[in-house]
């Protein structure tokens, strides 16, 4: 009886104790974000810490679909250019007149020597 | 409109260079040399109207133009579209160059017909000039549609499937090309009537 008696009442001032020193400590921490001095915590308020995990959780998650999002909006984005970049611009079609406009022009001038050569031999 | 690479069979890629050939050949026999600027111009038109596309319902569709090349140059088409056509799949990546043959085929022969036919029908009137460039407009993208066809065709695709999904496709541009052919020749034929003018197809007439 002597010796279960010091049991049974000194837990629950140390409990208080240790609440008043550590309840304060998961509010910062959560902040921090850090999980590594979750041991004490565990120990001592055992009932809060699956609520404050859920919660970080949540936020990873949260933060998860935020840039899943933004990730997928940079593909379509990227994939727009690449398709623009294959598409033929103003470039293209300034060269490719340029080239016709030479080829044509190079025959004229061929077709332009041969009739006069063929006039002054005549 | 375009045949990519490694569509046709090798056969038909052969037939259609050697085709194709041929009528250059033709187009090259029948030259005037002083008809060149004109054909240049025609030819620089056609290569570039394929990048010109309207927006049309969930796609875009672009002009292809044999009809008018056909009405202006005449025998010379053939040689334009191929010109037109070649540099297109080297600068646009449009169609291939092994497919090059067929493609050339697919819009050289609506526009000769187009040029053979416009001097037909095409009268003295400017009316009736308009109308017939219209018809021959809208017609040759018509006969351009159901050679495509035909020569998916012959790489096994299912003929009349490919050639309803073509034509349907082109129903909206043969409309809008019978009404540019039909502007063009319209102004044309007040402006610059002599550009218009017949282009021997036998040869006979305008050779020097």
């Amino acid at each position: 009886m002597l010796r279960r008696l010091p049991y049974k009442v000194v837990p629950l001032p140390m409990l208080i104790l240790l609440l008043t020193v550590l309840v304060p400590l998961p509010a910062a921490q959560a902040e921090e974000e850090s999980s590594s001095s979750a041991p004490p915590t565990q120990m001592a308020a055992a009932g809060e810490q699956p609520g404050d995990c859920q919660a970080l959780v949540a936020q990873i998650d949260e933060q998860n679909r935020h840039l899943s999002q933004e990730l997928r909006q940079i593909k379509r984005e990227l994939a727009a250019l690449n398709q623009n970049l294959d598409k033929p611009g103003t470039k293209e079609a300034m060269a490719g007149i340029g080239y016709i406009l030479g080829l044509f022009g190079t025959a004229a001038l061929v077709a332009a020597r041969r009739r006069d050569r063929t006039s002054g031999a005549a | 409109m375009h045949i990519a690479d490694g569509v046709l069979p090798l056969s038909v890629s052969l037939a259609g260079y050697a085709l194709t050939a041929t009528g250059v050949g033709y187009s090259l026999r029948r030259l005037d040399s002083a008809d060149l600027p004109k054909i240049a111009v025609v030819t620089s038109s056609f290569f570039v109207a394929s990048l010109i596309h309207l927006p049309l319902g969930p796609t875009s569709v672009h002009l292809l133009l044999p009809g008018i090349v056909g009405a202006l140059l005449g025998p010379a088409a053939l040689l334009s579209i191929a010109i037109g056509l070649f540099l297109q799949s080297l600068l646009f990546q449009f169609g291939g160059l092994t497919a090059l043959g067929a493609n050339s085929l697919m819009m050289g022969v609506p526009a000769l017909l187009a040029g053979f036919v416009f001097q037909r029908i095409r009268g003295r009137t400017r009316t009736s000039n308009a109308l017939a460039g219209a018809v021959v407009s809208g017609g040759g993208v018509l006969l351009a549609g159901l050679l495509l066809a035909t020569l998916l065709a012959t790489a096994g695709e299912d003929f009349w499937g490919v050639a309803k999904l073509a034509l349907a496709a082109h129903v909206p541009v043969m409309l809008i090309e019978g009404c540019v052919g039909g502007c063009t020749i319209a102004f044309l034929f007040r402006v610059k009537p002599e550009m218009l003018a017949a282009r021997s197809f036998s040869g006979v007439g305008k050779k020097r």
